[in-house]
C-alpha cells in the first residue's frame, strides 16, 4: 500500500517539475543573454497569475482570451522593468550591485502596488468543468492539470529549443550570451536583443503562472519561492543550458515530492535549497554548464 | 559621475527629510491630545493571510455603530474605533497595540488570532487594558489575566463534545489531523488528540500546512493513502475550501470533520460541492436557521454587503455593544469595564445570550452542523 | 511619548543593523541578502538564553556574536571564491536555508509559533523595562557600533576595503590578501547585525522566523543606499528616515489596508531613485579626490 503513494508522489512530482522547468526557462532565458539577476522576476510571476485572473474572473473574459491576454500584459510588464529601471541604470555607469540593488528595490515596489491593486486575499480562476476533477487510475489520481502542465512544459522546452537555434534573434541571444564584444561587433543589436529577451522570459514565466493559479490558487505571496525554484534549478541544470535548467526543474519537482514521502510536508521547501547548497559546494557548474560563466565586475 | 553642480539639490531634499521626520515625531506625540470621542481599539489582520477576519471585524463593527447611532449614543460622545493592522503577525500587532495604548490611549483592544492575542495578552494585561478575543481558540489564553476576554469558548472546552462525537457520531477509530501551522492550529490540535484518544480513538498521523495555504495535494496525498477513518481538519475558513475542493479533486472519500469555527459562507463559496457531507463543529450563530434576531442580522448584513455574515462579524457587533453597554452603565476606566462585562448575565448578543465565567471566556456550547445540499443543517 | 521613545529604539536597532550592512555592502562593495539572517541569528540567540536558560541579557551578547561570527564566517569563505552573480545566489541561498531552519526546527527555535515574553535586559540592578531606559539602551550601542564601524572603516583597513570594492584585481596585484579582507570585515558585519538582532528582540519582547525573510534583508539595503553607502553616519540617517516619515502615514487618515504597502513602496521606490540620482546616498563618503565612482 505504501508504494502506491510513492507513485502517486513521483506523479505530483512530474507535474510540479514540469512546472518548475517552465519557471528556469523563463529566467534563464532572461539571465543567459542579459546577465542580469531580474531579482522582480519573481514578481512578473505574480503579476502574470494576477492578470488572469483581472481579466477571466473580474472582467469576465472567456479562458481562450484571458490566457494570451495575461501572458502578453506581463511579457510587456517584465520588459518595462528593464526599460525603466535597469537599462537606464546601466546607461548612467551603474556596476552590477547597483543593478542588483535596483532589482530587489523593483521587487518591493511591484510588490506593494500588487497589494494595493488586488489585497492579500487568495484569488481563484475558475476552472472549466471538464477540468475540474481528477482522473482516477485505480489507487492513483491524474488531475487534468497536471497532464496540460506536462504538455505545456514540453511545448515550451521544445519551443524555446527551436527558438535558440533556428531563428535570428535566438541565435543573437545566444551569441550576446557567450561573447558580447563580439555580437556587438558582428552587428547585433544589443538593445533588441535585451527587449526581447525580457519579453520572452516574462512571458513564459506568466504561462507558469496561469498554470498555477488553475490549478492552486493565487496569494501575493508566491513570488519568492517561484524564482528561487528558477533560480536553483538554473544553477543546478548549468548556467547557459536552457535544456539543463529544464531537466534541473523536473529533476527538482520529484525530488520535493519524493522528499515528503517520509519526511514531513512542511520541509518540502527546505529540500530545494539543501540541494542548492549541495550544487553550490560541490559541483558549480551543475549538470551541463561546461565552464563557470565569466562576469566582468 | 556626480559633478560639483548635482551636489547642490541634496541640501534642500536632506532639509526635507528632517523636517518630514520632525513632523512625524511631533505627530506621535500630538495625536494623544485628542480626546474627545470614547474610543475603541481592534488590531485586526486587515492584510496578510486571513484579511478575511479583518472584513468581518470592519463589518460587524460598522453594523454595531450603526445601531448606536440609532439607539443613541452615551451623553452625545461618540465611540471611534481605531482600527491597526495587525496581519495576523504577533510582532506587528504588538507594534499596533503598543501605539493603541500610548499614543490613542484606547482602554478596550479588540482582536483575534491565538497567536496575537497569546503575544497582545501580557501586554494588555500589564497596562490594565481590556483585551477582547473574537475567534482566538488556544487554552493557554485562559491563562493570561483578568483583563482578557473571550466571546467564543476555548477549545479544551469545546474539543470535548468535537472528539466525542468523532468516536459515537461518526464511529471513528483513526483520525488523520490536517491543521494549520500556528498557535491556533496548534492547540486545539493537541486538544482534539488528546480527547480523542481517551475514547480510543487513534491518530495516526498529521499533516500541517500553511496560514493562507491553497495547495494542498501533498498533504492530502498523504492522508488518502493513509486511510483513516476520518479528517480532523483546524485551520481558517480559507484554507478550508481550498482543501475539501482538492479533497474531490484527488477522489478522497474520507469524511470530514471540522473545528468549530472553521466553516463559514466562504469556505463554501470556495469548496462548492465539494463541501457536501462535511461535518462541522459550529457556534450558536447561524443567520439563515437561527434566531429571529440572527435572521435579520443575516438579511440585513446580505444587502449591505452581499455576503452572509459569519460567527466573528457576529462577536465583532457583540463586543462593540459590550462596550457601549458598559459605557452607559457608568464605566470608564478598564478596570471597571471588565467588572462590568463579568457582571453581565445572558447579554442579549447576537450571538444568543452572552455570559463570561470567572475567568472571562463566555459560557456558550458549540453545537454539530453538517452540509447537505450546500446549507449548514444542525444535527441534534 | 512612550510611542516616540519605541520608535527611536527601533530606528536604534536598525541604525546598527544598516551600518552592519553598510560595512560589507558601501565600504567593500560586497552585496549581502543575508544579513537579516545574522540579524535572526542575533534574536533567536538571545531570545533562547533568556527565557530558555535565563541568562542575562548582556551575557548572551558575547554568545550571539560568536555564533554570527562563525557562521559568517563560513559563508564568506564558501562564497565569496565564486564569482560575481554565483556569489549573489550563494547569498541568496543562504538566508532562505536560515530561514527555513528558524521556520522548521520547531524543537530549538520553536518554529512559527515564535518565542514570547522575552525578558527586558537589566544589569547591576537596574532593569531596561520602560521605553525611555531601552531607548537609552540602544542608543548606546549604536554609538558604541558607529565607533566601532568608523575606526574600522576610516583605518588603513578600512582604505584597502575601499579600494577593493573599486577594484579588487588592482588592490590583489599590489600584494594584499583580498579573501582574507572579504572574510574579516564578513565576521565584523555579521556580529553587529547580530547585535542588531539581540536588541531587536529585548524591544519587540516577541521572536519569530517571520522578521527574518529576504524583505527584511532588501529593507537594510535600502537603509545604506539611502542614507549613504561608505559613510556610517549615513546609515544612521537612513534608518532615522526610512523608519520615521513612514510612521507619518498613521496620522494622515490612511486606510490601514493601504498604509503598508505603501510604506513599502516608499522605500522601494526611494531605494531606485537613490540608486539612479543619488547613489551616494543623503551622507556621502569623504572621499579623497581622484577616486570617482
Amino acid at each position: 500500500m505504501a508504494y502506491w503513494l510513492l507513485v502517486q508522489l513521483a506523479l505530483n512530482g512530474i507535474a510540479t517539475g514540469c512546472l518548475y522547468a517552465i519557471l528556469a526557462i523563463s529566467f534563464a532565458v532572461i539571465f543567459a543573454p542579459t546577465k542580469t539577476f531580474h531579482f522582480a522576476h519573481g514578481s512578473v510571476y505574480v503579476y502574470g497569475g494576477y492578470f488572469l485572473y483581472q481579466f477571466a474572473m473580474e472582467w469576465g473574459w472567456p479562458l481562450p482570451a484571458a490566457v494570451p491576454a495575461a501572458v502578453l500584459a506581463a511579457a510587456c510588464l517584465g520588459v518595462l522593468v528593464d526599460r525603466a529601471v535597469y537599462t537606464p541604470l546601466r546607461k548612467h555607469g551603474a556596476g552590477v550591485m547597483e543593478i542588483l540593488l535596483s532589482a530587489f528595490g523593483t521587487f518591493i515596489v511591484l510588490q506593494n502596488v500588487l497589494l494595493l491593486i488586488w489585497k492579500s486575499d487568495p484569488r481563484t480562476v475558475r476552472v472549466p468543468e471538464g477540468l475540474k476533477n481528477g482522473i482516477p487510475f485505480g489507487p492513483l489520481t491524474l488531475t487534468p492539470m497536471d497532464l496540460i502542465t506536462v504538455v505545456v512544459a514540453g511545448v515550451v522546452v521544445a519551443g524555446v529549443a527551436v527558438f535558440m537555434r533556428r531563428t535570428r534573434l535566438g541565435k543573437a541571444m545566444r551569441a550576446l550570451e557567450n561573447d558580447p564584444e563580439v555580437a556587438v561587433m558582428v552587428g547585433i543589436s544589443t538593445e533588441r536583443v535585451r527587449m526581447a529577451a525580457f519579453f520572452l522570459g516574462s512571458a513564459l514565466v506568466a504561462v507558469a503562472a496561469v498554470l498555477t493559479a488553475l490549478d492552486k490558487g493565487l496569494e501575493p505571496t508566491i513570488g519568492v519561492n517561484a524564482l528561487l525554484v528558477a533560480v536553483v534549478a538554473m544553477i543546478v541544470g548549468g548556467v547557459g543550458s536552457f535544456s539543463g535548467a529544464a531537466l534541473a526543474g523536473l529533476f527538482l519537482g520529484i525530488v520535493e515530492n519524493l522528499g515528503i514521502w517520509q519526511i514531513p510536508s512542511e520541509w518540502k521547501s527546505t529540500i530545494t535549497f539543501s540541494v542548492l547548497a549541495i550544487f553550490i559546494l560541490f559541483r558549480p557548474t551543475g549538470f551541463f554548464g561546461h565552464r563557470v560563466a565569466r562576469y566582468s565586475e | 559621475m556626480m559633478t560639483r553642480e548635482a551636489f547642490k539639490w541634496i541640501r534642500p531634499i536632506r532639509a526635507a527629510m528632517c523636517g518630514l521626520v520632525a513632523l512625524a515625531l511631533a505627530g506621535m506625540v500630538g495625536v494623544a491630545w485628542a480626546q474627545e470621542e470614547f474610543k475603541y481599539g481592534a488590531v485586526s489582520p486587515v492584510t496578510g493571510p486571513i484579511p478575511q477576519f479583518g472584513e468581518y471585524f470592519i463589518r460587524g463593527s460598522q453594523l454595531a455603530l450603526e445601531d448606536l447611532e440609532k439607539t443613541g449614543w452615551i451623553g452625545g460622545k461618540k465611540i471611534r474605533i481605531v482600527l491597526e493592522d495587525g496581519k495576523n503577525d504577533p510582532k506587528v500587532s504588538l507594534a499596533a497595540m503598543n501605539k493603541l495604548i500610548s499614543v490613542d490611549r484606547v482602554p478596550i483592544v479588540e482582536t483575534v488570532g491565538s497567536s496575537v492575542v497569546l503575544a497582545l495578552g501580557p501586554v494588555a494585561q500589564q497596562n490594565g487594558v481590556i483585551l477582547t478575543n473574537t475567534a482566538a481558540q488556544n487554552p493557554n489564553i485562559r491563562k493570561i489575566g483578568n483583563f482578557i476576554f473571550s466571546l467564543v469558548p476555548l477549545a479544551d472546552r469545546v474539543m470535548q463534545s468535537t472528539a466525542v462525537h468523532a468516536v459515537e457520531g461518526m464511529k471513528a477509530k483513526t483520525a488523520v489531523m490536517l491543521y494549520v501551522n500556528n498557535e491556533y492550529g496548534r492547540g486545539v490540535a493537541e486538544t482534539f488528540k488528546k480527547i480523542f484518544e481517551e475514547h480510543s480513538g487513534k491518530i495516526i498521523g498529521h499533516e500541517i500546512h500553511a496560514q493562507g495555504e491553497t495547495d494542498f495535494t501533498t498533504p492530502l496525498t498523504k492522508i488518502k493513502f493513509a486511510n483513516p477513518a476520518i479528517v480532523f481538519f483546524v485551520g481558517h475558513d480559507n484554507e478550508l475550501g481550498y482543501a475539501l475542493k482538492k479533497a474531490k479533486q484527488i477522489g478522497m472519500k474520507i469524511p470530514w470533520l471540522v473545528a468549530p469555527g472553521v466553516f463559514t459562507p466562504l469556505s463554501l463559496s470556495i469548496a462548492g460541492d465539494a463541501a457536501e457531507g462535511v461535518q462541522a463543529a459550529d457556534y450558536n450563530f447561524d443567520p439563515v436557521a437561527g434566531t429571529e434576531r440572527m435572521k435579520a442580522f443575516g438579511k440585513r448584513h446580505q444587502e449591505k454587503f452581499g455576503v452572509l455574515p459569519t460567527f466573528a462579524t457576529a462577536h465583532s457587533y457583540n463586543s462593540v455593544t459590550l462596550y457601549a453597554a458598559a459605557l452607559k452603565a457608568g464605566a470608564r476606566k478598564p478596570a471597571e469595564i471588565r467588572d462590568y462585562f463579568l457582571s453581565v448575565k445572558n447579554f442579549d448578543g447576537m450571538a444568543g445570550p452572552l455570559t463570561f465565567d470567572k475567568e472571562g471566556i463566555t459560557t456558550e456550547q458549540p453545537v454539530m452542523r453538517v452540509i447537505r445540499g450546500g446549507k449548514f443543517v444542525t444535527l441534534k | 511619548m512612550n510611542y516616540v521613545l519605541y520608535v527611536v529604539s527601533l530606528v536604534g536597532v536598525y541604525g546598527i543593523l544598516a551600518v552592519s550592512l553598510n560595512l560589507v555592502l558601501g565600504y567593500t562593495g560586497i552585496l549581502s541578502v543575508a544579513h537579516a539572517a545574522f540579524m535572526g541569528i542575533g534574536a533567536y540567540t538571545a531570545a533562547l538564553l533568556l527565557t530558555g536558560w535565563g541568562f542575562n541579557f548582556f551575557f548572551t551578547l558575547p554568545v550571539g556574536l560568536a555564533m554570527a561570527g562563525l557562521v559568517g564566517a563560513a559563508l564568506a569563505a564558501s562564497t565569496l571564491r565564486l564569482r560575481g552573480d554565483y556569489y549573489i545566489i550563494g547569498s541568496f541561498g543562504f538566508q532562505v536555508i536560515m530561514y527555513n531552519v528558524f521556520l522548521n526546527w520547531i524543537d530549538l527555535t520553536k518554529g512559527p509559533f515564535g518565542i514570547r515574553n522575552i525578558p527586558k535586559p537589566q544589569a547591576f540592578g537596574v532593569a531596561f523595562d520602560t521605553p525611555a531606559r531601552y531607548a537609552a539602551l540602544t542608543l548606546a550601542f549604536l554609538v558604541v557600533s558607529v565607533w566601532v564601524a568608523r575606526r574600522v572603516g576610516e583605518s588603513p583597513y578600512g582604505k584597502v576595503l575601499r579600494a577593493i570594492r573599486e577594484d579588487e584585481a588592482g588592490a590583489a596585484s599590489i600584494g594584499k590578501n583580498v579573501r582574507r579582507y572579504k572574510i574579516s570585515i564578513f565576521v565584523v558585519s555579521s556580529m553587529l547585525a547580530s547585535l542588531g538582532g539581540a536588541l531587536y528582540a529585548g524591544l519587540i519582547s516577541y521572536v519569530d522566523p517571520f522578521a527574518f525573510t529576504i524583505h527584511e534583508s532588501i529593507f537594510l539595503q535600502a537603509l545604506v543606499i539611502v542614507g549613504g553607502s561608505g559613510n556610517v553616519f549615513g546609515s544612521v540617517v537612513g534608518a532615522a528616515v526610512l523608519i520615521t516619515i513612514p510612521e507619518m502615514l498613521r496620522f494622515l487618515d490612511v486606510p490601514t489596508t493601504v498604509a503598508s504597502p505603501i510604506r513599502e513602496i516608499l522605500y522601494g521606490a526611494l531605494m531606485i531613485l537613490f540608486l539612479r540620482f543619488r547613489p551616494k546616498g543623503l551622507l556621502p563618503e569623504r572621499v579623497s579626490p581622484g577616486v570617482g565612482r
